[in-house]
């Protein structure tokens, strides 16, 4: 086992007006991580976020993915995170991804991050005969961000946005070296100030996690 | 170790004091004023503050007034003092330096020299 420093970790906010683009796969490879054939991978770089549609393979379906290597010439790219090896999914009448560039998002400085899994809140059916629970309703998972105001950050003015319009966004941590990437979806509820007595003027803010923040590796 | 930056707009500051200021680090000086200050560099860290690789500078200095004898010490506290007061007044536009507090002073003797020592807490941008 190894540890890795968070020196070299980015955090990047995609756009409410990100203008994705739709692609529609011809094939789908059984692997790990799978590569998708696309009629032509303009548009498509590594680094980008994708949604995958209804496409046929349970393993994908509804779930995001982190574009991995693009081939221009044969017109592949493979979606980091995935494993399709074993699938019997077939590819669907209409497939469709959608494809976030990585130029549509802001790079966030942060001096904190917390990200916190959803969670089930149990229901106690306790007697006095016997213990037990059943589910509850799930509760969705939350972040919590925190740095410093700094009026040149355009990362920090996406963020107050974020905060204003209520729009969930793409939230994409990249990790270092080969570790790969943190992706989910997230609403950002709350943007407060901080101002210490002695110390800089800094800033916090949390959101709810609509699509799970999950780990994504080669 | 204070920054050359934080040095020299400290110093720049501190020509406009009150009293003369001499620079005295690796540098001979032989004032021949009754009061004069100059600048003890103590303490400086480097802190992480963002996962973008921003810094932030923490460090002291002291400000050190020395009075010659004869002068008395409510006249050496009240230059001091004005010397403190007026650095502190001080705001760098860039924000590069920011001069956040300041202690009382001590004060004791060196040679023949009455040492008025204020130790000043600054942050700047690393």
């Amino acid at each position: 086992m190894s540890a890795v420093s968070t020196k070299g970790l980015d955090v990047w906010l995609y756009k409410a007006d990100a203008v994705p683009v739709e692609v529609v796969p011809t094939a789908i490879s059984l692997a790990s991580p799978a590569v998708v054939t696309v009629a032509a991978t303009t548009g498509i770089t590594a680094g980008d976020v994708v949604h995958v549609n209804t496409v046929g393979f349970p393993e994908l379906d509804n779930k995001s993915f982190v574009v991995g290597e693009v081939d221009g010439v044969g017109f592949t790219f493979e979606l980091i995170g995935s494993n399709t090896t074993g699938s019997t999914g077939v590819l669907s009448a209409t497939p469709t991804i959608t494809v976030y560039p990585s130029s549509d998002r802001v790079k966030i400085c942060l001096s904190q991050m917390d990200i916190a899994a959803p969670s089930a809140n149990d229901i106690s059916t306790n007697t006095f005969c016997e213990d037990g629970s059943v589910a509850g309703r799930s509760t969705p998972g939350t972040i919590a961000l925190a740095g410093y105001l700094d009026e040149n950050d355009t990362g920090l003015d996406e963020l107050t946005l974020a905060d204003e319009d209520g729009l969930p966004r793409y939230f994409e941590v990249v990790l270092p070296g080969t570790l790969g990437y943190l992706i989910g979806k997230v609403t950002i509820s709350g943007f407060s100030v901080t101002t210490p007595l002695d110390g800089a003027v800094g800033w916090t803010a949390t959101g709810t996690q609509n699509e799970k923040i999950k780990w994504v590796h080669t | 170790m204070a920054s050359a930056y934080v040095r020299s707009t400290v110093k720049g500051w501190l020509a406009a004091s009150p009293i003369p200021f001499v620079d005295t680090v690796s540098l001979q000086a032989a004032p021949t004023v009754d009061g004069w200050v100059s600048v003890d560099w103590t303490f400086a860290g480097r802190e992480r503050l963002t996962f973008c690789d921003e810094f932030a500078e923490v460090g002291t200095f002291n400000l050190v007034c020395f009075f010659r004898p004869g002068v008395g010490d409510a006249l050496a506290v009240q230059q001091a003092e004005a010397v403190t007061a007026a650095l502190m007044a001080n705001v760098d536009p860039t924000g590069g330096i920011q001069l956040m507090s300041h202690e009382t002073p001590e004060d004791f003797l060196e040679d023949a020299w009455y040492v008025l020592s204020t130790t000043v807490n600054y942050r700047a941008k690393g």
